[in-house]
């Protein structure tokens, strides 16, 4: 009898040192920690990956201060009460158009520099003085109307960089004229989201993704194996993709015509206004970038989709790491050479995919 | 050695082969999007982008025999109410991965997840 107890004993050890095993593997299991919250009139969600979910939180929670101090100076049109109220360089910048220079914060100052380059390599198609364009045409407000053309040249007379004088070393800036405004929305969400990752990989974080409503950056590798695949809606038939992207260590932002859309006497007239003929441009229906500073995504995603197509690969053929995916209105897919083995083409109904570009 | 000793370490190092399997599949970390596809007799009609936490949505599909109603949340869907008489394909309840496949064979349609169409994000 005691010979039969003896190797139950045994075998009860046995599986409890496999037990203990698997414990001490689980333990070291990784494990994702995803936080979301309204911001920049967006859902903005980070997913960080990691052995311990109060470390993720903790650096999650710094990600989101960060996304928030950006929020809070850059929003045109914020809500009494609120810290932005207080806090927004962008209204203290367009209150004193025309009067005196503002003192701002650094990232602004960073934000509006970028956005001058842009202006520069964009010939002009992306302003970011454009806020008075934006207003006229009505969008994020009550009523919309389609301009006259009395009212364009006029407005357009506002639109112009060249009077936006910044003042780095005092950290000022100035709109040199009564009625011109600032308008951030093409690269404040993408600025931010790029301070965000910046916090996580300073507090530890290997591996994240970070979701700013299409905005994406993500910090490492998906694993050792694979990429982070990264769907392009169809802009045509947005419940489908077109494409998907394989990223590491990087950012995809994408500005299509079928994000904010506004219908006037039938028509749709969308967000991306030509700062030279002041109307929604028409050469694409998307364009998605993919570069490691999310910032730069997104200001880029923004002034490529302002120009033809062929204008837009070689703007980015001239800078260093950055790829594209452009889908023209007549439902053409290029990519810039770079892009090639990171994307993979689904398909669409009428779409046709270049493999070439220059 | 006799038999029953045998038999009593084979069986507890089965259970021991069998929890190992199953915390492989308790910490199945699912994906952030996925895309489900529709076929009706044999001919894709739909495909639905899920996404983690997506509102609850009802597609109405025409199938062979009638009109059935699939149900959609988060990552998962359903067979909310179908025309055939045994229901099995309602019963089923939801799925959320390509290793589940909800099938309704008298009204001829299949839902499954397409595998190549996970995704992490989608950006715009």
């Amino acid at each position: 009898m005691n010979k039969f107890y003896l190797k139950v004993g045994t075998g009860i050890f046995f599986v409890l040192l496999l037990l203990a095993g698997f414990s001490f593997l689980l333990q070291n299991q990784e494990r994702r920690y995803t936080s979301e919250e309204f911001l920049m009139d967006t859902l903005v969600s980070i997913s960080t990956y990691g052995t311990d979910t109060d470390f993720l939180q903790q650096a999650t929670v710094k990600a989101f201060k960060e996304i928030r101090r950006i929020a809070d100076l850059t929003d045109r049109f914020p809500s009494p009460g609120t810290t932005a109220y207080m806090q927004s360089d962008v209204v203290k910048i367009n209150e004193r158009a025309g009067i005196s220079p503002v003192l701002v914060e650094e990232d602004v100052i960073k934000m509006l520099q970028l956005a001058q380059d842009y202006y520069l390599l964009t010939n002009g198609e992306f302003d970011v003085t454009i806020g008075a364009l934006v207003d006229l045409w009505g969008f994020g407000r009550e009523t919309q109307k389609i301009p006259t053309a009395g009212e364009l040249q006029k407005t357009l007379a506002l639109v112009d960089s060249n009077k936006l004088i910044l003042e780095q070393q005092a950290n000022t800036a100035f709109l040199a004229e009564k009625g011109m405004t600032l308008d951030l929305g093409a690269i404040a969400k993408g600025y931010a989201v790029e301070k965000a990752a910046q916090v996580l990989i300073e507090e530890g974080v290997e591996k994240a993704l970070i979701n700013a409503g299409g905005n994406i950056r993500v910090i490492g590798e998906k694993d050792k194996n694979n990429a982070w695949k990264i769907g392009i809606q169809n802009p045509r038939d947005p419940s489908n993709l077109i494409g998907v992207l394989s990223i590491n260590n990087e950012a995809a932002v994408t500005s299509g015509d079928y994000n904010r859309i506004i219908e006037i006497e039938g028509k749709n007239y969308h967000h991306l206004l030509s700062a030279r003929t002041g109307y929604p441009a028409r050469n694409n229906m998307s364009v998605t970038v993919v570069t490691p500073d999310a910032g730069q995504a997104d200001l880029l995603s923004t002034s490529l989709f302002l120009l033809e197509p062929e204008q837009a690969l070689e703007v980015v053929s001239k800078i260093s790491n950055v790829e594209v995916v452009i889908i023209t209105t007549d439902k053409r897919i290029l990519s810039s050479p770079g892009l090639r083995k990171k994307f993979e083409y689904r398909s669409g109904e009428g779409y046709s995919y270049e493999q070439n570009g220059l | 050695m006799n038999k029953t000793d045998c038999k009593l370490l084979i069986s507890l190092l089965l259970i021991g082969v069998l929890l190992f399997v199953f915390s492989k599949y308790v910490y199945y970390s699912p994906e952030l999007q996925s895309q489900v596809v529709i076929k009706v007799s044999g001919e894709i009609v739909k495909t639905i982008v899920l996404q983690e936490g997506s509102p609850l949505e009802r597609y109405k599909i025409d199938g062979k025999i009638g009109q059935a109603i699939v149900e959609t949340k988060g990552l998962q869907a359903r067979m909310l109410e179908a025309p055939c008489r045994d229901k099995l394909c309602v019963n089923q309840g939801w799925i959320d991965s390509p290793r589940r496949t909800i099938i309704c064979v008298p009204n001829e349609i299949v839902i499954f997840f397409d595998e190549d169409a996970f995704v992490d994000a989608i950006t715009g």
